[in-house]
């Protein structure tokens, strides 16, 4: 009997160093694997654990998927040790996508802190290859220090060519160094002088992905700015077990983050006790 | 590092008989069968191990000080979901066929029934009622307008979960002696060959179970997963099923080391919130 449950196997094509504590592993799924931006996946090395992850890579492509990885746990210490040419499990895609069509027309902004930054690149992918259909994409993005800008060379630079008059980018870090020439600051005061990119917050959606108190104070930051609760997604971390919907671990209020997240919008949430906790 | 070489996931398909379930049990398969064979994903296990069930349920004969059935208009006699009931009268059993299942097992054995007449049938009725008084008196003092339902749906930063939990150490007893619990945990296990993927009951009152890899856990005190346990039973399972996940079975009350009853809390969440 086929078992819901039941990894398949991936082999790691190639691991790329981030961060000190970051990491994306190109994998190639045994079984062709196709997920929708906003979808996860479970990770698993057998007989250590399972991780959820939303993939990083763009969902169009069909041949590998990539997921960055930051070191926190037990799992993910286990991903981290890993090499090259290594098999891991993989199950999935899991829950429920963005709603693309909805962002269409629309002035579209994204906020990402930290690792944050992982599922919004295979967002951000899906949003510029199809970019005549949307008015506007601006990225706003906070990390620590300099040197804990995930995909730095697509951030700071290729990302940036892409569609100049249509994608924009607002960088910050909290701590410069020596070489950064760009913003200090928390990730919130990219959203100063929103309305110099954003015409139209009312009707405007943001993404939001980040560590939960960064999720928190940008949540409110831009319910201040106007933004409207339906319109505010944010990625919801929670504990997974199953991912389907049947063991209970992510129940949140009256939902299953694994079955109608992982990203909910704020109007949903909003009344949930300890949600940002 | 290790491989999978199969899924311990079993279900035999042979036919099991569970005898003597009662209303309380019934209801609690409605729950469960609403998690692993619902929705978009389903529990083949289960679905099959399910369907190679024969249900045969009694009416209660007597009531527990810890039963509470009536207070979630529950009867302490079956009413459906089974497919054969049975309920003890003078002399032997009166029968109910509640499926084609239990149709078939009577035509099958016809020669061991006869027809009830109206004495069995108003015997039953009575001490059915009898059983009903016996439940109803018990649970006197929690009787009230307002629902489970009603009380615990907004009550979780209520003070009444601190003053709950002073004497609840953590065990998880109420969770796993649940007869509508249904959380688990995937778990590899280690076989000759390989790792095995199979599942272990969990408990939501344990520290760890909505913990994140990172480090963050959103019922962080004892106090809120004690509050979770009766926000999911009559919470989220009415707001997604319109049932309450409970059945008033009673079990989690005599399972407590700590000498806590659901019934008390309800009652003090009447009051205080
Ligand atoms: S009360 Fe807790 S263990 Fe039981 S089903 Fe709900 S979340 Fe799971
Ligand atoms: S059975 Fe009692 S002591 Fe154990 S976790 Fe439940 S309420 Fe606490
Ligand atoms: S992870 Fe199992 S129900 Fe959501």
């Amino acid at each position: 009997m086929e078992s819901p449950y039941q990894p398949t196997k991936a082999k790691i094509l190639k691991i790329i160093p981030e961060t000190p504590n970051i990491k994306t592993f190109v994998l190639k799924p045994e079984d062709s694997l196709e997920f929708k931006a906003g979808q996860f996946i479970q990770l698993t090395v057998p007989g250590l654990g399972e991780a959820p992850f939303t993939p990083s890579s763009s969902p169009y492509e069909k041949e590998k998927i990539e997921v960055t990885v930051m070191k926190v746990g037990s799992v993910t210490s286990v991903l981290h040790s890993l090499k090259e040419e290594d098999t891991i499990g993989i199950r999935g895609p899991y829950g429920k996508e963005y709603p693309l069509s909805d962002f269409e027309e629309k002035e579209t902004l994204i906020v990402g802190g930290g690792v944050g930054l992982a599922p919004l690149r295979s967002l951000f992918l899906a949003l510029a290859k199809n970019i005549e259909r949307y008015k506007k994409v601006l990225f706003c993005y906070g990390a620590k220090t300099p040197e804990d800008i995930v995909y730095k060379g697509a951030v700071l630079k290729n990302w940036q060519d892409l569609h100049p008059e249509k994608i924009h980018f607002r960088i910050t870090v909290d701590k410069a160094d020596g070489e950064w020439k760009g913003k200090v600051g928390l990730v919130t005061t990219t959203l100063d002088n929103l309305e110099e990119e954003i015409e139209d917050i009312q009707k405007s959606p943001v993404i939001v992905c980040g560590p939960p108190i960064m999720m928190k104070f940008t949540t409110f930051k831009l319910l201040d700015l106007g933004y409207r609760p339906p319109n505010i997604f944010l990625s919801m971390e929670k504990n997974m077990s199953c991912g389907i919907g049947k063991c209970g671990h992510c129940q949140t209020g009256k939902y299953l983050v694994c079955r109608d997240g992982p990203v909910l919008t704020y109007d949903k949430i909003k009344d949930i006790p300890t949600i940002w906790d | 590092m290790g491989e999978y070489f199969a899924s311990n996931f079993t279900s035999s398909s042979e036919e099991k008989i569970i005898l003597g379930a009662k209303t309380c049990d019934l209801e609690s398969l409605r729950i469960l069968d609403s998690v692993y064979a619902n929705g978009d994903f389903k529990d083949p296990f289960y679905i099959e191990e399910r369907g190679n069930i024969i249900l045969i349920s009694s009416d209660c004969t007597r009531a527990q000080d810890t039963c509470f059935c009536s207070l979630l208009d529950l009867t302490p006699y079956p009413k459906e979901g089974f497919d054969l009931n049975l309920s003890l009268v003078e002399g032997g059993f009166v029968l109910e066929v509640g499926s084609e299942k239990g149709k078939k097992i009577v035509e099958e054995n016809k020669e061991l029934m006869e027809e009830a007449g109206e004495e069995q049938l108003s015997q039953r009725e009575k001490r059915r009622q009898d059983v009903l008084n016996e439940v109803k008196e018990i649970n006197k003092d929690f009787d009230s307008e307002r629902s489970f339902r009603e009380v615990i749906k907004d009550s979780f930063n209520s003070p009444v979960w601190e003053e709950a939990v002073e004497k609840c150490v953590d065990c998880g007893g109420c969770n796993h002696i649940c007869p509508t619990c249904r959380c688990f945990l995937l778990f590899d296990e280690k076989g000759k060959k390989g790792f095995s993927r199979t599942s272990l009951w969990d408990a939501c009152l344990y520290t760890g179970f909505a913990r994140v890899a990172a480090g963050a856990n959103p019922r962080i005190k004892l106090s809120q997963r004690f509050a979770n346990r009766l926000l999911c039973k009559f919470g989220f399972f009415p707001e997604n099923l319109g049932l309450d996940a409970c059945t008033g079975c009673g079990r989690c009350i005599s399972v407590c080391i700590g000498k806590i009853d659901m019934r008390e809390v309800v009652r003090d969440l009447r009051v205080k919130v």
